[in-house]
């Protein structure tokens, strides 16, 4: 097993010759141009908002489907309603889970794993150490 | 040093922060302030992104990005940790960038980095070394910069704490699994 102390540490990344000596007048000449102004950004700072407003309002408008079930519902007698799903026989296997996760059994795992920290701070540092994993 | 006192700036930074705010002498402070940590930065962006020329970009960047927001530096952390918490956050953001460009996964951008590195010849015969520095690709990026921090530039946890805003615990434990994943990956012929 190689450990790292048997390796040899040694700074690898030179800069090419005279770099260092040129940097600091390209970053001084940068920070001393301004900044070119977009024109884009106040068109976009107005014209994205009614963009937005204009798509919802189309969509909204444009989808009956809503609209007519609660309409159709709402014409429908109540008797004969209750009538409909007494006489209607739920199939049960329809509404069983196909195997995927839901919501719930997601929250459940979570509380599950995170009740055997008893310390508030255990998770704290296990978050740190998973953020710093990319986990 | 612990979380939340005031550090006390070394002379020098006090020196170069008294003369950027001084409008009559902001340009040369900030001359002198660029020469002062300039080799800092590059090498640790450059151990992040391989390449010279990417590096040379973000090291600009880094300079740039404290040119406008020194005004605003509070003194609250050390002039270095402010800045190279600045660098790092360019060099994960620019990595972050390339990934969603060329939509690869984590493993094709170390894939990517490491032919940079097959192309150096600063590595050409060195087989250690190059393998090395191939090891410490396949870490995640942020377990990257950590390793390189303290591995390399021999940065204190609690400067490392202040730079990534993260705890000297985590910090110990990032770098231990680092290590272990790299001499695993040194093992394997």
């Amino acid at each position: 097993m190689k450990k790292l102390e048997d390796i040899p540490k040694k700074d690898l990344f030179k800069a090419p010759d005279g770099y260092f000596d040129k940097l600091p007048g390209i970053i001084q000449a940068r920070v001393a141009k301004p900044e070119p102004k977009s024109i884009w950004v106040p068109v976009l700072k107005f014209a994205l908002p009614v963009l937005a407003l204009v798509t919802v309002g189309v969509f909204w408008f444009s989808n009956p489907t809503v609209q007519n079930v609660e309409t159709e519902l709402a014409g429908i007698n109540t008797e004969q309603l209750m009538a409909y799903l007494d006489n209607t026989e739920v199939v049960w296997e329809e509404t069983e889970t196909n195997g995927d996760w839901s919501e719930d059994d997601l929250l459940e795992l979570q509380d599950r794993v995170y009740s055997t920290f008893t310390d508030g701070s255990d998770l704290e540092l296990l978050d740190e150490i998973l953020d710093l994993e990319n986990l | 040093m612990s979380k939340g006192t005031n550090p006390t700036l070394p002379l020098e930074d006090k020196d170069l922060l008294f003369k950027i705010r001084n409008p009559e002498t902001r340009n040369y402070g900030f001359n002198l302030l660029v020469r002062a940590y300039q080799q800092r930065v590059y090498g640790h962006v450059r151990k992040m992104v391989i390449d010279h020329d990417d590096a040379d970009d973000l090291t600009q960047e880094v300079f740039i990005k404290v040119h406008k927001a020194i005004d605003g530096f509070r003194e609250d952390s050390q002039l270095f940790t402010w800045i190279y918490r600045i660098a790092t956050n360019e060099c994960l953001t620019f990595l972050n960038k390339k990934r969603k460009r060329f939509f690869l996964p984590i493993e094709d951008i170390s894939g990517q980095l490491a032919g940079k590195l097959d192309a150096m010849p600063e590595l050409s015969g060195d087989e250690i070394q190059k393998k090395l520095q191939k090891a410490i690709l396949t870490l995640p990026d942020k377990q990257r910069a950590v390793f390189n921090m303290k591995y390399f530039d021999e940065l204190s946890y609690e400067d490392m704490a202040e730079i990534t805003k993260t705890s000297v615990g985590a910090l110990k434990a990032s770098f231990h699994h680092a290590t272990k994943k790299i001499e695993d990956y040194l093992s394997i012929d």
